[in-house]
């Protein structure tokens, strides 16, 4: 268990998360959990996360970027460039680790970037920082 | 030539049809051969023809040997990949449903909202050894994973084997062969990338990044 107290993150932080693996949802929903984010939703892909982000507002994504039928980062591209949700805090959590992957997604419009594996600490770590 | 059932893959049932057109050229060769020869004077010429001829019967017949032998394996080695995803997917599932129990119960400890400690403690202990065995998988999947690199192996020389034997050569190879076009999205998508491969650990990526 992650030394933060339970209460110490969530601040009423509405958080979605996208990953075509549901290991990988369940893992970083638990993580969540442990930090203090308890209003986290899931989805599948980038298209099925766009239509929720549109119906539903969130306060932050974290998503893969490996998927079908749209990735992650045609996902950011999308959520960038509508006005309404441009704003909106993105986390690219991706195996994805070669040097133009994460220019492109800095370049996209990414708020944090994090290699697969990754660790507690490194997920705990770039939320603080975007959540702030 | 023997045809190939519809119901066949498409990979075997394109190998038995080049086999088939080899078996076609080496039998047209060998019936090329066997004519009678001409006067005395295209004897010269007509023994390099037929040295030359020879020596490419015997280029088809190697061809078609090596690639008779390219067939794909009994047993489907894609099958053999499937098992191993869903094993290890499930092997993940149970890890992670008995880490949550764990995690249930040591924050009941944790908080002091445990009405019977003792079983939660015996919750912790047995949820641990859950995962142990749940760990099993690697054991499973390390073969079967093995089994599959070896059929491989064994496809990839008989290939290098076919590519020396028909002479081909680096520069004969087209360039970028099906790959998707630079600067595209669908070029960026490389999967997991070891060091080696130019992969960058979260520390590089940071420094990239902030």
């Amino acid at each position: 268990m992650l030394a933060t107290p339970a209460s110490e993150g969530d601040r009423g932080v509405k958080i979605l998360v996208v990953d075509d693996y549901p290991t990988m949802r369940r893992i970083v929903r638990n993580l969540l959990d442990q930090i203090g984010f308890k209003d986290v939703e899931e989805a599948g892909n980038g298209a099925e996360a766009f239509e929720k982000i549109k119906v539903s507002r969130y306060d932050m994504v974290i998503s893969d970027w490996n998927m079908e039928p749209m990735t992650g980062l045609e996902l950011l591209k999308h959520v960038r460039a509508d006005a309404a949700l441009s704003k909106t805090p993105f986390i690219m959590v991706t195996a994805e680790s070669k040097t133009e992957n994460v220019i492109a997604a800095k370049q996209a419009g990414a708020s944090q970037y994090i290699v697969k594996p990754f660790t507690a600490e490194t997920l705990k770590a770039k939320i603080a920082s975007v959540v702030g | 030539m023997t045809v190939a059932p519809q119901a066949q893959p498409a990979p075997e049932k394109g190998l038995a049809r080049i086999a088939g057109h080899v078996a076609a050229i080496s039998g047209e060769v060998d019936r090329l051969l066997g004519m009678p020869m001409g006067t005395a004077e295209d004897g010269d010429r007509l023994s390099q023809v037929m040295a030359e001829m020879q020596g490419m019967s015997k280029l088809l017949a190697d061809t078609r040997a090596e690639i008779v032998h390219l067939s794909p394996p009994p047993t489907g080695l894609g099958d053999t990949l499937d098992a191993v995803v869903d094993e290890t997917e499930q092997a993940a599932m149970e890890i992670m449903k008995q880490a949550e129990r764990a995690q249930a119960a040591s924050g009941r400890l944790t908080s002091g909202a445990s009405t019977d400690t003792k079983a939660d403690l015996a919750e912790v202990d047995d949820a641990a050894t859950c995962i142990l065995m749940a760990c099993a998988f690697q054991d499973i999947t390390g073969q079967r994973i093995r089994k599959v690199l070896s059929a491989m192996r064994s496809v990839e020389e008989r290939i290098a084997t076919l590519v020396a034997l028909m002479g081909i050569r680096q520069e004969d190879l087209p360039q970028d062969a099906g790959g998707a076009p630079a600067g595209s999205d669908a070029a960026l998508l490389n999967g997991p990338s070891s060091s080696a491969e130019g992969g960058l650990g979260q520390n590089a990526v940071d420094d990239l990044f902030n």
